[in-house]
């Protein structure tokens, strides 16, 4: 019954008291009808009866949720184990066989090695995201690299993902090599276009932390809770962020020389690199690449850069120093591209990158510029790949060499004749610039020259007076 | 009692009384009859030598185990190579990976009427022919079930391995005539050791299975924990739900 309900009270025929009250001077007000109410008496519920069925299941629900969101969000992300449960099966060693073209499989992963990889926290579905049956289907596996995954860039919160670097190497000479469909069934169809880099045939799946950083890490992340614990508090940051931050602290994951490697796995192949074919501007045909191409590892290690950091000096420049210097480094362009870092109207720039050659960008410095670094001349004479011919004579060094050779024909063939045929007497020998005042004033005798010879006596063989 | 039984009986104590090999003396019975000789003669034409190539060029990108190929091979090698599991698409894999530590014969090698113990046995040992038991306090030193890398689960009749190495004169006599043998010659060669072998081998639950399994874990050296672990293998139980070789199943069965 509601209260609104007119006959859920009961009017009194009169109140009690029906004597007008006057609270003002001029106003009377009149006692308000006296009611009282019909509905049912009850006894007072005990409180745990007035609990509410509907409101508890729904402080229920909210509750779970609740706990789900926090376990699930707001707890530390560690770096889990195997959320989709793959490697149940592919952990164990052993899994291979030969499939009908020849080529081994091996579906076996180093489970300890895959949880200490870059890609340690991210589950296999993420990358793998269309297996759900079993036998595997190939094309479900297929891996793109620009696709995104779970695991969050700890500083903005975003799902990680290869995308602005697999946009950059499509921009690149390097742009028509695949950055996605890789599984283990085409490894022998990608290895037919072995003119092309793909992203799996650089980079492996790698440690998080390198064998060679690994001591210096353990020793810092000691120190994490007492130095950096300082201020931040709780497992969460140490977790999510003392790891992630630590692992940059050590510097990067690459040095120059692990770049030079990189390139040089294709780059130093004289037999791969003589298959590439490179569109003509002019004419748009593809032709062969040149010797120059073909040999550009063998001149740069002929170069200062290529000894220093073959020394184990890191000043030198790697060969990504010069030709993609900025973005993700996956930015090599052809030489002729404005875009390029190593175009001619670019080169100033590059050189003078990374607190490198800072006067390069001086005009009167456009020699140093144009330095080429890939230089044929620096490959030896007997290369079959660049033998020396004509060619070869148009460059600085041939000159060098042209006009210096009668200057050194002259003295080497003066300093030949003197051995041969030259007087060797066993006499002392003075300069001649000086050599007369020297005999004067030090040894205080006349030069021979000017000695008076005894009557009788011939020149020769006239010792000093 | 069958014909065939009794000729087995009959070369048994022959091949006792001759100290012959028990791969020999109980695989070589009967000679083969014209449908495996067909068959043989068939496969002869087709074979060819299985060039593996591991796509140079392109690295894997997860890090691999180890390969655990044994110096020391069976006979089986001769022909076979080291992954021979080639055609199921559900169950090579699986297989080939028992190949690190169960022999071909312990699985394929089924002669009528003859029951093998099967035990573990060093294909590394310089004498192989003992039975190679894990000593107790190998348990400690080494919790897997394997007690050597070189160490494979075989046959053994009357305390001798049932199983041929390729060192052996009589497997280099088969060698040099699978080599140098024509057509004919090579087609009863194979057929006449491939009598007693059976192609499909065992299923999965003649040994993943709790009750009457095919081995004897305690003589091989099982602790409870890892015969039972054996016993109820998830993966096994998974197979098992296959009707056809064709079928395919979805992960989420895997946890059933």
């Amino acid at each position: 019954m509601d209260v609104c309900d007119w006959h859920a009270i009961d009017w009194l025929a009169m109140p009690p008291d029906i004597t007008p009250k006057r609270k003002k001077k001029g106003v009377d007000y009149h006692p308000l009808p006296q009611w009282t109410a019909l509905h049912r008496q009850e006894k007072p519920v005990p409180a745990w009866r007035r609990i509410n069925g509907q409101r508890l299941t729904l402080a229920l629900i909210v509750s779970i949720a609740t706990l789900f969101v926090v376990v699930t969000q707001v707890m530390a992300d560690e770096r889990h184990g195997d959320v989709d449960g793959c490697l149940s099966c592919h952990a164990l060693a052993g899994l291979q066989y030969v499939d009908k073209q020849g080529v081994l499989r091996v579906a076996s992963i180093d489970a300890s090695h895959y949880l200490s990889s870059l890609h340690g926290s991210v589950p296999c579905k993420d990358c793998h995201r269309k297996i759900r049956d079993y036998p595997h289907r190939p094309e479900n596996g297929e891996v793109d690299c620009a696709a995104s995954c779970h695991v969050e860039e700890p500083s903005g919160g975003k799902p990680y993902t290869h995308k602005a670097v697999t946009e950059e190497f499509k921009k690149s000479v390097h742009g028509k090599g695949w950055s996605k469909g890789f599984s283990g069934a085409n490894r022998l169809r990608e290895a037919g276009d072995e003119a092309l880099p793909s992203c799996r045939k650089c980079h492996p799946n790698e440690l998080y932390i390198g064998a060679k950083d690994l001591p210096r890490f353990r020793e810092d992340f000691n120190h994490l809770e007492t130095e950096c614990g300082g201020c931040h508090q709780g497992k969460v940051w140490m977790n999510q962020f003392g790891g992630h931050i630590l692992r940059r602290f050590l510097g990067s994951r690459w040095d120059k020389r692990d770049h030079n490697r990189i390139c040089n796995n294709c780059h130093a192949d004289h037999r791969r690199m003589a298959e590439v074919e490179i569109e003509n501007p002019e004419t748009g045909k593809k032709e062969k690449a040149d010797a120059r191409f073909i040999l550009a590892s063998d001149s740069y290690a002929m170069t200062l850069h290529g000894r220093l950091l073959r020394s184990g000096v890191e000043a030198g420049a790697s060969c990504i120093d010069c030709h993609a210097p900025a973005g993700f480094r996956h930015g090599v362009r052809r030489d002729d591209d404005p875009l390029a870092a190593t175009h001619v109207d670019q080169l100033a720039k590059t050189c003078a990158s990374e607190g490198c050659h800072g006067f390069a960008t001086h005009p009167l410095n456009v020699g140093f510029v144009h330095t080429d670094l890939h230089d044929i001349d620096m490959i030896i004479a007997t290369s079959e790949i660049a033998p020396l011919d004509h060619s070869r004579l148009s460059s600085n060094w041939s000159k060098a060499i042209i006009a210096m050779l009668p200057i050194v024909l002259v003295l080497g063939g003066g300093s030949l004749l003197w051995l041969l045929l030259g007087n060797k007497r066993q006499s002392v020998t003075f300069a001649v610039l000086g050599g007369d005042s020297f005999q004067r004033r030090i040894i205080g005798r006349k030069p021979k020259k000017y000695r008076r010879r005894p009557r009788g006596q011939t020149g020769k063989g006239a010792g000093p007076s | 009692m069958s014909r065939l039984s009794i000729v087995f009986l009959f070369l048994f104590s022959a091949s006792l009384a001759a100290e012959d090999n028990p791969y020999l003396s109980l695989g070589e019975v009967a000679s083969p009859d014209d449908n495996a000789l067909l068959e043989a003669r068939k496969q002869v034409d087709h074979y060819h030598e299985l060039e593996i190539i591991d796509a140079p060029g392109i690295q894997s990108f997860h890090k691999r185990n180890p390969d655990t190929e044994t110096d020391r091979q069976t006979l089986c090698r001769v022909c076979h190579p080291a992954l021979p599991h080639r055609e199921s698409l559900r169950s090579r894999s699986f297989l080939n990976m028992h190949t690190r530590y169960i022999a071909c014969e312990t699985c394929h090698f089924q002669p009528q009427g003859v029951s093998f113990e099967y035990r573990w046995l060093d294909y590394g040992a310089a004498d192989c022919c003992g039975m190679v038991v894990a000593e107790s306090t190998d348990k400690a030193a080494v919790p897997s079930l394997i007690p050597r890398p070189a160490a494979r689960i075989a046959p053994f009749f009357l305390g001798r391995p049932a199983l041929l190495f390729k060192d052996d004169p009589t497997a280099r006599e088969i060698r040099e005539t699978w080599k140098e043998g024509g057509r004919e010659a090579k087609a009863r060669l194979k057929a006449r050791l491939h009598v007693s072998l059976k192609q499909d081998g065992r299923r999965c639950a003649d040994c993943h299975r709790r009750k009457q399994t095919l081995l004897d874990w305690k003589a091989l050296n099982a602790s409870d924990r890892q015969a039972h672990a054996i016993e109820d293998n998830a993966i096994a139980r998974f197979f098992a739900r296959y009707k056809d070789k064709d079928q395919r199943l979805r992960m989420t069965e895997l946890l059933r």
